[in-house]
């Protein structure tokens, strides 16, 4: 090959034929350019081969420029402009392809006027046409070698591509590359081989995502001829695509496809799926192109196999994870249930726990009322207000009432399509609903169901876990229905049997609680009674029948039927527990087996007595004395022994005093012993409030507070100060008067609740002093009366007699001695104050000694 | 005799029985146990039984009159049989006034002349 001629040749180009040569130097351009400014001063040949006028011989670059194709504007300024090194460029006139002009230039000289550029033009059209085809040939080449090294590139990715999405992904940015291709896209062909579905793709509008992200397998389409013949299908052309598929003439529109190969993507003779490539123009597809589409459809073939396998695995292990933690969740329901709780309690940790398991929003438990027909709401986790509004829902309407009367689990993904019977549920927005039915045997207990805000498809999985605890929740729903019904029997059992209101005796207060034990859900069998005795005697009673629920409760009742009975009758403490105690022999074929403690308040002799039967003694708090147990009369407990007898203890009970009985729940706890307790309890009463309700809610409070494991009884009694209205007597002092003075006082120490005894005696020595103020005083005649003054206060009888004449020493026959002595061996204590103006003789009994 | 006692005398193995009910106090005790029982120290008889078991109450100038009875009684060489209940309300100012060593106390009529007989 020779050098080309040039002007200013120094750069060799692609050699010429001589004739060619020589035609083209017919036709050589001069010009010349001043890069600072980019103005040109140019030879006529030159316009002339540019198509500008030839009157011009000048311009600026632009003017030049704006001849040329555009697209090679930019290579043209970036030649004329990078000038001082040098120019070659070649390019072609606006709105001819074909035509190729050649410019070479060179620096020429710097003058004043700057740099200064020189060169020629020609048309080179035809040695370019040759050029063009040697470089393609040469990029061909190169392609080729690039398509191999590519191939590999994409072989090593696609072994690195683990999930579908990383496969489809390397293969369509592949395609682009190896093919130089604007578009492609995988689809794969649904389980039933209904559709296809789109799995990804490169080079499409997002409108078009829409529409063909799916599509029904047999639309014609290359990708089902494909598909259906297992081979490439290949369209070059716009016009034949249309023509092959009219139907794909408008999505060709948007998609912007020429020309397209579509590949069947085949798997162990399953053609499952298709590899669409496209091109924007027009283009013919050479055995090379193909045979790229083809290794690429294969490789994507076997990866997707590869990725479609590992996420199956992936997926089982997922599930696997996902069924693991939900059994622990399911576990974790199951055993909610096994604790001890009210229902309540249960339900609502068994539906928090749900709800977490779940991961919904909502969980609500809805029980099913046989007597109305409808569902209340009974326990929610995020929706409590339909329990605290005690929503119902008839059954048959709304979610919950559908579930309950079709007895199906029901799915809905979108609330707003259905009937919502629950004005809060409406109100919440929630989204999505799953519930399903509790059934324990045949029987309807109620409904469960969980929701969420956003809308969600809940799965076969989520519904199977749903139904497997609604069973299970059922059973224990229901086996605390039946606990909770027992409890209450028992309970209102037991309440009906404790006093409802206690006897109000005009000569003591009383108190009571009684606290169901904290732990379990049986009541025990507990019990106090006061009973009024018609002489006004009291009656108290605690007992303890062992044992708890429903048997106990009956067997409690029937022990203090029966003590009341045996009261009314007249007989003693003792005497009483001797006939319990063969009562609960007789009614105890269960193994009736119970403590009591009775104690017989007297308010006429101021004591008590008690009898027991087992039970923790009683405490005793005398006026101004530390409280002590009464330890007295104690013996077997009911129904221990037929050849048990009964004792009886007697003690002062005076007013001021005070009884706590109690059961052994208020002393007995598991960190102490019941000596402790007792030893506890015995400070306690000391330093505790002095009226009955405080005392009672002190002991509570520091004794039965909290957790205790057995019911608590306490009575207490006081023996109430018994204020009389002093007596007042003034009678003349005559021995008439006496009779009357004794008539008065004996009423009046009756009211004081004086013993028969000591009205006597209290009688006798006021009629001796009275005696001796109507025989003794030497008085003036206007002052022969005397005076009897009458106080109770505490227990004691204060009686002050008055004379108004001077004291005269009783003679010393012994007569007269003998009424003093009387009062002095009679009353506690006696003084006597004369004056010049009379006798005052106070005296003072403490009532409620010994007789 | 007042509203507060009442006397009755009777006859008992040819011995004059004189019960008492009622309450003995300073205004009754002469009427009770001098006036009252006039009628029933006789010549014959040795000995006047006289039956408290009735008497709710005694003060004093009951006792002092008890006493000044049997005292009377003695005089004329008679014996003072009182009945008195060991139950009666009246035996503990009976006791306090040492009527045990002073006078004979029988529980019951029977016992009474029982001891009337043994002498």
């Amino acid at each position: 090959m020779e050098q080309t001629t040039s002007v200013g040749a120094g750069r060799g180009t692609r050699q010429r034929p001589g004739l060619e040569l020589a035609l083209a130097a017919t036709s050589v351009g001069v010009f010349e350019l001043r890069p600072e400014s980019g103005r040109m001063r140019w030879t006529k040949e030159f316009a002339s081969l540019h198509g500008l006028d030839a009157d011009l011989l000048g311009g600026t670059i632009d003017v030049l420029e704006a001849r040329v194709h555009p697209d090679d504007r930019v290579r043209l300024r970036a030649a004329l402009e990078d000038s001082p090194h040098g120019i070659h460029v070649q390019y072609r006139l606006d709105g001819s392809e074909q035509c190729w002009l050649e410019l070479r230039a060179q620096p020429i000289s710097e003058n004043d006027s700057g740099a200064l550029v020189a060169g020629t033009c020609i048309d080179v059209t035809s040695s370019a046409r040759r050029y063009a085809d040697e470089h393609r040939s040469r990029l061909e080449a190169e392609e080729a070698l690039r398509r191999m090294q590519g191939l590999q590139t994409f072989t090593a990715a696609l072994g690195e591509a683990a999930r579908t999405a990383d496969v489809v992904d390397v293969v369509v940015r592949e395609v682009l590359v190896a093919l130089g291709a604007e578009a492609a896209a995988v689809y794969r062909l649904s389980d039933d081989g209904a559709t296809f579905d789109l799995l990804g793709s490169v080079g499409y509008p997002d409108e078009l995502h829409g529409e063909w992200s799916s599509f029904p397998a047999d639309t014609p389409a290359p990708a089902s001829a494909a598909v259906a013949a297992n081979a490439l299908v290949v369209v070059e052309s716009p016009e034949e695509l249309v023509r092959r598929w009219p139907n794909l003439a408008d999505a060709r529109q948007v998609a912007g496809d020429a020309a397209s190969v579509c590949a069947p993507l085949e798997i162990e003779g399953r053609v499952d799926g298709a590899l669409y490539v496209a091109f924007r123009s027009p283009r013919r597809f050479d055995e090379d192109d193909l045979a790229t589409v083809t290794t690429i459809a294969e490789e994507c073939s076997h990866a997707l196999e590869r990725a479609r396998l590992y996420e199956a695995q992936r997926d089982a292990r997922a599930d696997a994870l996902r069924l693991a933690r939900r059994l622990r969740a399911l576990q974790s329901v199951i055993d909610a249930t096994l604790e001890s709780q009210s229902l309540d309690e249960l339900l609502r940790e068994l539906l928090g726990r749900l709800r977490e398991a779940l991961g919904t929003d909502t969980a609500s438990f809805f029980v099913f009322d046989e007597e109305r027909n409808d569902l209340v709401a009974r326990a929610a986790a995020g929706l409590e207000v339909e329990v605290t509004e005690g929503v119902r829902v008839p059954v048959g309407q709304g979610f919950a009432g559908r579930i309950a009367a079709q007895r199906e689990p029901w799915v809905v993904e979108d609330v707003s399509t259905i009937e919502i019977y629950s004005p809060f549920l409406r109100q919440h927005g929630l989204g999505s609903l799953a519930g399903v039915p509790l059934i324990a045997g045949e029987r309807l207990v109620g409904v469960l169901d969980v929701g969420t805000f956003e809308r969600r498809d809940f799965s076969e999985d989520d519904l199977l876990l749903l139904r497997l605890v609604a069973s299970r929740a059922a059973l224990a729903v229901e086996q605390a229905v039946l606990h909770e019904r027992h409890r209450t029997v028992a309970e209102t059992l037991q309440r009906s049997l404790l006093p409802e209101r206690l006897p109000e005796p005009p000569e003591y207060a009383l108190g009571a609680r009684y606290v169901p034990g904290s732990a379990g859900l049986e009541v025990g069998g507990d019990w106090y009674d006061a009973i009024a005795f018609g002489d006004g005697r009291l009656g108290i009673v605690v007992g303890d029948v062992v044992g708890r629920g429903i048997v106990a409760a009956a067997a409690m009742g029937q022990l203090r039927n029966a003590l009341r009975a045996y009261a009314f009758e007249g007989l003693g403490p003792a005497a009483i527990l001797g006939r319990l105690n063969q009562l609960a022999l007789e009614i105890g074929a269960q193994d009736l087996f119970a403590t009591a403690a009775l104690m017989v308040l007297d308010p006429r002799r101021n004591e008590l007595r008690m009898s027991s039967a087992g039970h923790p003694p009683p405490l005793l708090v005398l006026p101004n004395a530390p409280a002590s147990y009464l330890e007295g009369g104690r013996s077997l407990p009911l129904g221990a022994s037929r050849a048990a007898s009964y004792e009886e203890a007697v003690a002062r009970f005076p007013p001021g005093a005070l009884l706590l009985a109690f059961t052994d729940g208020l002393v007995e706890r598991r960190d102490m012993s019941i000596e402790q307790g007792l030893e506890r309890l015995q400070k306690a009463v000391s330093g505790a409030p002095h009226d009955l309700e405080g005392l009672l809610d002190h002991l509570l409070a520091e004794f039965a507070a909290g957790e205790h494991g057995d019911d608590v009884a306490i009575v207490a009694v006081s023996s109430l100060e018994r204020p009389v209205e002093p007596i007042r007597l003034r009678h003349a002092a005559l021995p008439s008067s006496l009779a009357q003075v004794r008539g008065a006082l004996r009423e009046w120490l009756k009211r004081a609740h004086a013993r028969d005894d000591e009205i006597y005696e209290i009688a006798v020595a006021c009629n001796e002093a009275c005696t001796n103020a109507i025989e003794h005083p030497l008085r003036p005649p206007d002052s022969a009366f005397f005076e009897v003054e009458g106080t109770c206060a505490g227990g004691v009888v204060t009686l002050v007699i008055r004379d108004f004449g001077r004291w005269r020493e009783p003679r010393d026959d012994g007569d007269r001695g003998r009424g003093l002595k009387f009062i002095h061996a009679l009353m506690d204590s006696v003084d006597v104050t004369a004056t010049e103006e009379g006798t005052e003789i106070r005296m003072r009994r403490t009532l409620g000694g010994p007789a | 005799v007042s509203d507060l006692a009442r006397v009755e005398i009777a006859r008992v193995s040819g011995v004059p029985v004189a019960t008492v009910r009622g309450e003995i106090d300073l205004s009754n005790a002469g009427d009770v146990l001098q006036t009252g029982l006039e009628g029933a120290i006789t010549e014959g008889a040795r000995a006047l039984v006289l039956d408290l078991t009735d008497v709710s109450y005694i003060d004093s100038a009951g006792i002092r009159a008890l006493f000044e009875l049997g005292e009377r009684l003695a005089a004329l060489g008679k014996r003072l049989l009182a009945v008195v209940p060991e139950q009666a309300p009246i035996s503990r100012v009976l006791e306090l006034a040492d009527a045990p060593a002073a006078i004979s106390l029988s529980p019951d009529v029977q016992a009474a002349l029982g001891r009337l007989d043994s002498d």
